[in-house]
């Protein structure tokens, strides 16, 4: 099984995520990340690999933009067409209260000058969300059924 | 093979390519409006529709034609599919054609009209002569696509 958490980006809260997942991270030392604001990784839109969980499942990030639940519509229903199932792919959205304000930052920060700057604005806005972030995976955990 | 033809509401540009994919539209001459309005999906899709896949018919090589409509996502969502599709072991069964960059203004601004304001009357005539305007570099944008699907099933099936 895959399974790919998707959010506004796919290099901050979602990322996170997918190690909180993993049980790679249990304190908030998220800024040393493999893949932590890697924007040439974003940019290309292709899901991000981040490791294998116990049960062999592939874990993935992906950052949809601006339209995260249009996005997972999508992917769902391209796995159908290509004839899998919720068994193969599972997609689950990370909602934080202020994504847009971290989508804006990022994309303000595609300079690398103004980036030194937003990025710890980041780094403050990922602190304060979470508590949210590991809630939402821990209720995945409970729900999620394996192949 | 399954080829999706993307642009922003995909109620356009993506819809008359892959009616031209089709056999559905004539390709040595600029579509009329009747012609266009016979296709399934084109200037009438609403916000429901978007990134939804939509089927538009089976070409005569047996690929499965779909659009999508993805807002401003632009070759992002390119790259969304086609990862979805490579996790999915299954990188050579799909194409995913963008059909953004033959969007002229006259389909924005006509597409806007129609689609987001509900003025069709206003809206529909200018994104009909947009799409006009756009037709021989659509024809091209799907010939390109279905050597490109040909291609790859070729060299699918000689591996």
């Amino acid at each position: 099984m895959n399974i790919i958490f998707l959010g506004t980006t796919g290099i901050h809260h979602t990322l996170i995520a997918a190690h909180l997942y993993l049980g790679k991270l249990e304190q908030e030392g998220y800024a040393n990340l493999k893949f932590w604001d890697d924007r040439n990784k974003e940019v290309l839109g292709y899901p991000i690999f981040i490791d294998y969980d116990k049960k062999r499942n592939k874990i993935y990030s992906l950052g949809g933009g601006w339209e995260v639940l249009m996005t997972q519509k999508t992917i769902e229903q391209l796995v159908k067409i290509m004839d899998f199932s919720e068994q193969d792919l599972v997609v689950k959205p990370i909602f934080i209260k202020r994504e847009r304000i971290l989508l804006l930052l990022y994309k303000i920060g595609r300079f690398k000058i103004v980036n030194r700057l937003v990025l710890p604005v980041i780094n403050y806005l990922i602190k304060k969300e979470f508590t949210a972030i590991k809630q939402q995976v821990e209720e995945f955990k409970g729900g999620v059924r394996f192949a | 093979m399954k080829i999706i033809y993307h642009c922003f509401g995909g109620s356009h540009s993506s819809v008359t390519a892959a009616a031209l994919h089709l056999g559905m539209l004539n390709r040595n001459r600029p579509p009329t409006v009747e012609d266009l309005m016979k296709i399934p999906y084109y200037d009438k899709t609403n916000d429901s529709d978007f990134g939804s896949i939509r089927y538009m018919g089976t070409d005569e090589f047996g690929n499965e034609i779909y659009v999508l409509g993805k807002k401003s996502l632009g070759n992002r969502y390119g790259g969304i599919l086609m990862g979805v599709a490579e996790i999915l072991g299954i990188p050579d069964q799909l194409i995913e054609v963008n059909c953004m960059n033959l969007v002229n203004w006259s389909m924005k601004i006509g597409g806007f009209t129609s689609r987001r304001l509900r003025l069709e009357l206003l809206g529909r005539p200018v994104v009909v002569w947009g799409t006009q305007k756009a037709f021989y570099q659509l024809v091209n944008l799907v010939e390109i696509t279905r050597l490109k699907a040909m291609r790859t099933k070729f060299s699918a099936q000689a591996t």
